[in-house]
């Protein structure tokens, strides 16, 4: 059977026992390529009505394409969006230039953080892939956090024949990530085959640069790449050796920044 | 999920080192990978680095074991397939067993210059009952060997020596693994539709085998009663998620919708591995969870021991409500079993005409 197919029939699958397990749930929503797969997804499962917020974690130093298309989707799908942004580090003055790490710990996990404890959430749903990173590549379905949000990697509880038996704990959050078998040739094929609108920022501009990977407008570097369809895109995936996450600032600092982040609640 | 093929075997015969080899050799890793796999090289040499590529958690990279289970992707995308690695120390087999039962298939990967005990890993995939393993003979360089020791019951189909830091027969070891997954049946399976859920008009499951068109009759289990698929959205086939109105009584949860009904019985038999340092008495109460039934149980008579490791043991089970199951079909006979939500074992569905006793 047609690997999509299948992919896509798993990852509803999942979508559907997450809400069931877990009424009280979120998912997020970054407006990149897997996040706005996943939605699709979602939407297909719930029939177009999503029990569940989308949320978007909002550090306010999004490239102004993002903003444009999270409003265009929400008003098109008309989805239940949540923004969730630490104000108060924002006053504070808290950027890019106050450190990356510190940044994206203010901005991403500390806004995510008060999101799930003010909402009193039981899990969260993400678009990570296994293909994406070595760590994620050691990631289970459902992967529960500790009250303080932490991965605790070293007891990860048994996923035997992919059956998880991992319940809602009160105090604590359960990350469910139905997208982990999908790669980055997937989503894009995916995206093509069911004309999932996509941001403008993956596709090369005039002067032969595009985005690979989208996250904050300053720690976010185009690629070379002259694809600008999404069939020349995974035509350009079948040859390249690059990274997916190359033009991730976070990613390049230190060896084990993804994990350290990973660790202390960062999606 | 995509075909994949589990390596199983003792604490440093090399595990992740091959599968790391195999990454490379097969063009599968990122430029920083390969960046960090030459830097790495000059400081905890060739064997390490490529271990490492794998073991990605502080842990594993600091003290060079693998504690847990990775599944990295291989190959073209249209025949695409996943390399497990697993941790070979005795106490995480709850771990290796989260990635070796995500395989279609097994590798035993062994070292034939050690004196380990790799029994243990034998009689655990022989639990798991893959119809074909590959025995893989690490540290060629270091070694004539091409015979593997006594493997039991294993269905070995092939042997081959491997040597991960010199390269050799890594790429005579390619074809071999995608030949152990199993192809596409080109026979058609009754339609079977596992039932998640109810939504207001409509029942929502997973399709795990054959097809299904509107007007199609089925039977649904364990209550037998037969219904007709009155609407669908679109023809469903195996792998989809299944949105399906019928007449008649709304199934539940845990349901089986067939055209070929599976079987039920409320004293199911089980093959079971435990996970528990002491496999629980007779009438002890668990869970028993299989697709999405979850059905309290108790353990009414335990058959035979064998204390291991693993230890395994050939049960009966007494249930307050029927389990559907049917032993030829993996989602209808994998079970897990907890205790006041912990798992403290997985099992086998067992047919019940089967002589009694260990295989």
């Amino acid at each position: 059977m047609p690997r999509l197919r299948r992919l896509e029939g798993e990852t509803c699958s999942l979508l559907y026992e997450a809400h069931l397990r877990f009424p009280k749930s979120a998912m997020l929503w970054s407006m990149g390529k897997d996040s706005t797969v996943l939605l699709h997804l979602a939407r297909k499962t719930f029939r177009n009505r999503l029990p569940f917020p989308v949320v978007h974690i909002d550090t306010s130093y999004k490239f102004p394409q993002i903003y444009a298309f999270r409003e265009r989707l929400a008003r098109e799908w008309d989805l239940p969006l949540h923004i969730a942004r630490n104000d108060p580090a924002l006053e504070q003055g808290m950027g890019p230039d106050q450190g990356r790490t510190a940044c994206c710990h203010a901005l991403k996990t500390r806004a995510l953080l008060d999101y799930l404890q003010q909402h009193e959430l039981q899990a969260l749903l993400l678009a990570i892939r296994r293909d994406e990173h070595a760590v994620r590549a050691k990631e289970r379905i459902f992967s529960p956090r500790t009250s303080s949000a932490e991965w605790n990697y070293r007891e990860q509880p048994p996923e035997l024949w992919g059956l998880s038996c991992v319940e809602p704990t009160e105090g604590e959050h359960v990350r469910i990530h139905p997208m982990l078998e999908w790669t980055e040739e997937d989503v894009w094929a995916y995206a093509h085959e069911h004309r999932i609108p996509m941001l403008d920022l993956y596709f090369a501009t005039k002067d032969g640069q595009r985005y690979r990977s989208v996250g904050c407008q300053p720690c976010c570097h185009p690629t070379a790449g002259t694809a600008n369809t999404i069939p020349a895109i995974l035509k350009e995936l079948r040859t390249r050796r690059e990274a997916e996450r190359a033009g991730r600032a976070q990613d390049k600092e230190e060896e084990h920044a993804m994990l350290k982040l990973r660790s202390l609640g960062y999606m | 999920m995509t075909p994949a093929v589990a390596f199983v075997g003792c604490v440093d015969h090399g595990k992740s080192t091959l599968i790391g080899r195999l990454l490379l050799e097969g063009g599968a890793l990122p430029r920083p990978e390969r960046q960090r796999l030459r830097r790495l090289q000059h400081q905890v040499g060739l064997p390490a680095a490529l271990a490492n590529l794998l073991d990605s958690l502080p842990v594993e990279r600091e003290e060079l074991f693998t504690l847990d289970t990775t599944r990295r992707f291989f190959g073209p995308r249209t025949r695409r397939f996943a390399l497990i690695d697993t941790p070979g120390h005795q106490e995480l087999l709850s771990r290796m067993l989260s990635g070796a039962t995500q395989a279609q298939a097994a590798v035993l990967v062994l070292d034939p210059t050690s004196n380990d005990d790799i029994e243990p890993f034998v009689r655990t995939l022989e639990f798991l009952d893959f119809p074909h393993v590959g025995v893989v003979l690490t540290k060629a360089d270091l070694h004539h060997d091409h015979q593997a020791q006594d493997l039991g019951n294993l269905k070995v189909r092939w042997t081959l020596p491997v040597s991960a830091v010199t390269g050799y027969n890594v790429k005579a070891l390619l074809p071999r693994l995608q030949a152990l997954l199993p192809q596409d049946s080109a026979r058609e399976e009754p339609f079977r539709l596992l039932v998640q859920g109810q939504d207001d008009d409509a029942t929502r499951g997973l399709v795990i085998s054959g097809r299904c068109t509107e007007g199609q009759q089925l039977t649904r289990s364990p209550q037998g009663t037969r219904h007709t698929v009155t609407q669908l959205d679109r023809d469903l086939q195996e792998g989809d998620f299944a949105t399906v109105t019928l007449d008649g009584t709304p199934p539940r949860r845990g349901d089986v919708l067939a055209t070929t009904p599976p079987h039920t019985t409320r004293h199911p038999r089980l093959g079971v591995l435990w996970l528990t340092h002491e496999p629980p008495p007779e009438a002890t109460r668990l869970t028993l969870r299989c697709g999405f039934q979850k059905l309290p149980a108790r353990i009414d008579s335990i058959q035979s021991s064998d204390p291991g490791p693993p230890r395994r043991q050939e049960i009966r089970l007494e249930l307050d409500d029927p389990l559907v199951y049917d032993p030829a079909v993996p989602a209808l006979s994998r079970a897990v079993l907890t205790r006041d939500g912990a798992v403290v074992g997985m099992a086998l569905v067992r047919p019940e005409h089967e002589r009694a006793g260990l295989p």
